[in-house]
This record gives structure tokens, sequence and C-alpha cells, in this order.
């Protein structure tokens, strides 16, 4: 049984984690971009620590009257000891973190002044979340493996605690995302009026301005055309709930990271709701990623998103390829393959792409070739292209998002490969 | 193994907090999860200014006069606890306290002014409440004037 299990767990995490083979086969480059980042962390939080020591002389004044959890012990010393004490812990210890990011000592401080630091903050107002994802970026740093930098397991340790990073980041959106699917569930119970409503935005909006509080400069289009707000609302639902999947698909993360910010961007300019920090740090970890070091081509990284990526993939391969067909994901890795010409079912063995696809057909399309690859029966291989037709090849496309199996090059003749 | 706690941390709170507060540095990251499809909104209707009546008697929000003195999240928060104390006391609870220092905050807003005007709760769709639309419901806690 427990070989069973085994077995499937490391096929399971194969599967998962096939983003990472290069990675984790030399992890490297990773290694050197995730302690630049790393130290970056630190650096920003120091920088956010002195933006915060201005506050501290009105802090002093005047004692906070509920205190959050992280900073109930300052009422046991002199208040202006404690306040000093939290903003010189927050300066100093950041500060140290980012000097010297292999001490535990000082990513341990650096943690305590956050908590503390951010607490004090918070506890003279409501909470922010925006600065949420960097103390708990902050709380995993402190994990940081100790070892030789010539080890592997060592640089594979570091970048889980990278990769572990990316997760909570990713976590929050797709928290947010079923946290919208619950509430249209509750909505639908109560009134049927749901963010799947075409003014779901706008009425957000509408209630936010009666309550007399300035809405974004965009506001007003919005509220005017309230039937285009909800689709928004929907695209909005639609990148976060499937945030934490790009968690295993390393060369989408740049493309959603751009999409997370055009969201926020989007809520500031409408919502005058600004997530600063949070844009920051999802620059920071996502677009930085220390997973996709080096040059990528524009097919490897669209292939990688969930769902629309094999057809939009498909559309790029078409009109940038040289006659070359390159295998990506969990296809065949970079491995060459040559396909014969014409419509034919290829004997895949001989391709050698097994187990990865189990059929490989050919159409021809005069200007293009579009190479068709899966796992089971090609379900249209019956269909044949005449002469070079756009609608033709159009039409082949449509099924890619049933069967993302399917590749594009123009004029592909007899060989596919990297 | 540090990886996998955390984790769990962000989204057990996340999903497991719910119509609780959230737990610092943690949170159920629930912005907007509801579509306000219908509003509750106390304000005040304006029956007159100095003594000479406002033809409709319009909402506060709708009288270029006072429009700009009861925007903000201040004031709609005054106007919000004004309401809801006056209610409190017309049902018997004790907050004479917090209804006089609301009542004294909101006419504040109204300058010299002597103004007699109806706090009134709103109760209807938010697009077309902002767009000048009669509401789906209204109720009327009684006339007063600025003191």
């Amino acid at each position: 049984m427990s070989q069973v299990l085994g077995r499937v767990q490391t096929a399971f995490w194969r599967r998962m984690l096939f983003g990472y083979r290069d990675v984790l086969a030399d992890p490297g480059a990773s290694y050197q971009r995730s302690v630049q980042l790393v130290q970056l962390t630190y650096a920003v939080w120091a920088y956010f620590a002195l933006a915060t020591l201005r506050r501290a002389p009105g802090w002093m004044a005047e004692p906070a009257a509920d205190l959050l959890w992280p900073n109930v012990w300052m009422t046991a010393v002199p208040w202006t000891v404690a306040v000093l004490s939290v903003v010189g812990l927050f300066f100093a210890g950041t500060l140290a973190a980012a000097l010297v990011p292999r001490s535990v000592l000082a990513r341990v401080v650096a943690f305590a002044g956050i908590l503390a630091a951010q607490g004090l903050k918070y506890s003279y107002d409501k909470i922010n979340h925006s600065f949420h994802l960097w103390a708990l970026a902050a709380l995993l740093l402190i994990f940081l493996p100790r070892g030789d930098e010539d080890d592997d397991g060592y640089k594979r340790s570091y970048l889980e605690i990278a990769w572990g990073i990316q997760a909570v980041i990713l976590a929050t959106y797709t928290l947010s995302g079923l946290q919208k699917l619950w509430g249209a569930g509750l909505d639908l119970v109560e009134d049927g009026h749901t963010l799947f409503s075409l003014d779901s935005l706008a009425l957000h909006l509408a209630k936010v301005q009666l309550r007399g509080i300035e809405d974004g400069v965009l506001a007003p289009f919005v509220i005017e055309h309230s039937a285009l707000s909800g689709p928004l609302m929907v695209g909005a639902l639609a990148i976060e709930l499937l945030a934490l999947t790009v968690l295993f698909r390393p060369r989408a993360q740049r493309v959603f990271a751009v999409g997370f910010i055009a969201m926020h961007l989007g809520i500031g300019l409408v919502m005058d709701i600004w997530f600063d920090a949070q844009v920051l740090i999802v620059a920071v970890w996502l677009i930085g990623t220390p997973f996709v070091v080096g040059r990528q081509s524009a097919f490897a990284t669209i292939y990688e998103l969930p769902w629309i990526g094999p057809l939009l993939a498909s559309r790029v391969a078409s009109r940038s390829g040289d006659g070359r067909v390159t295998l990506y994901k969990d296809l065949a890795g970079s491995s060459e393959a040559s396909v014969p010409a014409g419509v034919a079912t290829a004997d895949v063995a001989e391709l050698g792409l097994r187990p990865h696809v189990s059929y490989a057909v050919r159409h021809e399309l005069g200007d293009a070739s579009i190479l068709v690859l899966g796992r089971r029966a090609p379900l249209w291989a019956d269909l044949h292209a005449d002469g070079g037709s756009r609608r033709k090849q159009l039409r082949l496309l449509l099924p890619t998002v049933l069967l993302p199996r399917v590749e594009v090059a123009p004029d592909a003749r007899t060989r596919a490969g990297g | 193994m540090v990886v996998p706690v955390v984790l769990a941390l962000v989204l057990g709170v996340g999903l497991g907090t719910r119509g609780q507060d959230e737990v610092y540095p943690l949170a159920q990251w629930a912005m907007f999860s509801r579509v306000p499809a219908t509003l509750d909104l106390w304000t005040l209707r304006i029956h007159a200014v100095d003594g000479d009546a406002v033809e409709g008697a319009p909402l506060v929000r709708d009288v270029p006069m006072f429009a700009d003195a009861f925007a903000g999240g201040a004031p709609y928060r005054s106007v919000d606890r004004y309401g809801r104390a006056l209610l409190a006391v017309q049902n018997g609870h004790d907050r004479g306290d917090e209804l006089a220092r609301n009542r004294r905050l909101v006419e504040r807003l109204f300058g010299r002014h002597e103004v007699e005007y109806a706090v009134v709760n709103v109760r209807g769709n938010p697009l077309a409440l902002l767009d000048g639309g009669a509401p789906d419901r209204e109720l009327d806690l009684g006339t007063y004037t600025t003191r």
C-alpha cells in the first residue's frame, strides 16, 4: 500500500513540479536570484522602517487605546520607551538583515520589529492589508537554511523558502477569489444579484459614493456605463481564482503578476484604493521570479497559462516559428522530434515521445502546418486543410481548448524540433 | 515543512474566520465579496433653510450649499451614528449621550444656517439612489431644527 501511495505521490509531484525540472536539475542560477531577492526584500523593509520613523513622535504623544496582540506588552513599560523600542527594532532589524541576510539573529529581530511596528500602526487605525504579505515573507525568511553554498541540496532548500513566499502571495489572491465566489452564492440566495451581474462593480461604487466617500477618477465612467462593470469583476475573479495554479507554472508567473498589478491599478483608478506595497511585493517576487532565469520563449510562457495557454500558444507559434516545432510543457520538454509530412498519424514510439504523447498528426495548410500532439486519439484528425485557409486554421484551433496538445508552425515540412 | 505550515495558516485563517475579526497579520481577503444590490443609508432630508422652505425636501447630498460639507467618510459616519442612536433612543434604549454628541457633530456641518431637517433611513438600489431615484422604502424618524 505504502509503495502505491509513494508511487502516486512521486508521480503527482513529478507532474506538478514539471515546470521546475530545469531548476531542480541545476538550481544555481535560481539560487543566485533568490539570494538577491531576499536582500532586496529586507532593503525594501528598511525603507518602510525609515518612512515609519516620522510617525514616532505622534505615537509617543498619545498611546493607542486598543493595541493589537503583538503590542500588548507595551503597556507594561513607559510608553515612550516602548514606542522607541518598536521603531528602533524595526529599523535596526531590517537594516541588519539587508546587510547580513545570512544572519538568523538579524532575520528574527527584523521580523519582530516588523510585526510590532506594523501592529502599532494598525492599533491606531484600521488594519491595512497591504503590508501583510511583506510581513509573512519576513516570517518565512527566518527559516532560510544554513549550509554550504556549493551544495545543490542547500540551494534547493533555500529555493523552497522562495517558493513558499510565492505560494503565500498567490494564495491570498486565490483566497480573495474564493471569498467572492462564496459571497456570490450568498447573494444568489438572498436577492439574485451577484458579482456576475452586469452592474456589480457599479453597485459597489454607487454605495461608496452614497456614503460620501470619493471614488477613483474612473468611477463616474464606470457608473455611467454600469453594464461594463460586471465583466471587470468577473475578470478579476478569474485571475484571482487561478492565482495559485501558477505556483506550478513558473513561466506564467510574470504574466499573472502583470495581471495582478493591472487589477490593482484598475481598483486604484476606479475605487481610489491603492495597494502600493502589495504591488511592490508582486513585482519583486513574481515578476522577478527566481524560477525563470535567462531568456524564455514567448511560446513556453504563454503555453503555461492555465486553460487558454495552449490555444494562445498555438497562435503565437503560427506567427513566429521558423519551420521548427518545439515541444513544450509535459509533452517532451525541448526534445526534438520528426513528424512525417502530410496528414498522417505517426508512430510516436519512433518519435521518442512516449509516455508524454500517444499520437502525432500533421496538417498541411499551404503557408503553415499544424502539428497535433495528444494523449488520446485525435478526435478531429480527419479535418483536412485546404490551401492555406486561415479560417480553416482557426477551426482547427478551436478544439485545442478541449485537447490542449496542439502546436502550429509555419511551413514545418518534415522536421519538428527544439 | 515551514512552507506548508505558513500556507495552511494563511488559507485556514482566510477561510475559517468568516464573520469574526481577522488575526493580524493574517486576513480573510474578502474585500468586495458581496454585491450591495440594496443599500440601507442613514441621511437627512432638508425641509427648510433659514426659514425658507426647500422644495421637494431633497436629501442633504442633493442640496448644493451643503453637499461639500456632508461629503467624506467622517460626515457619513456622524450621520450614520446619529440615525442609529436616534432609532435606539426612540426604541427605549439608553443611548442619549451618543445621540447628543452625534447630533451636535452633524448640525455643526450646517454652519451658521438654521436648518429644519428630517432624519431618515432610505433603502434601495444604490445606482438608483445615486441617480436621484425614489427609495424602495423610507423610515422617517422625525423633523428637527438645528440648535
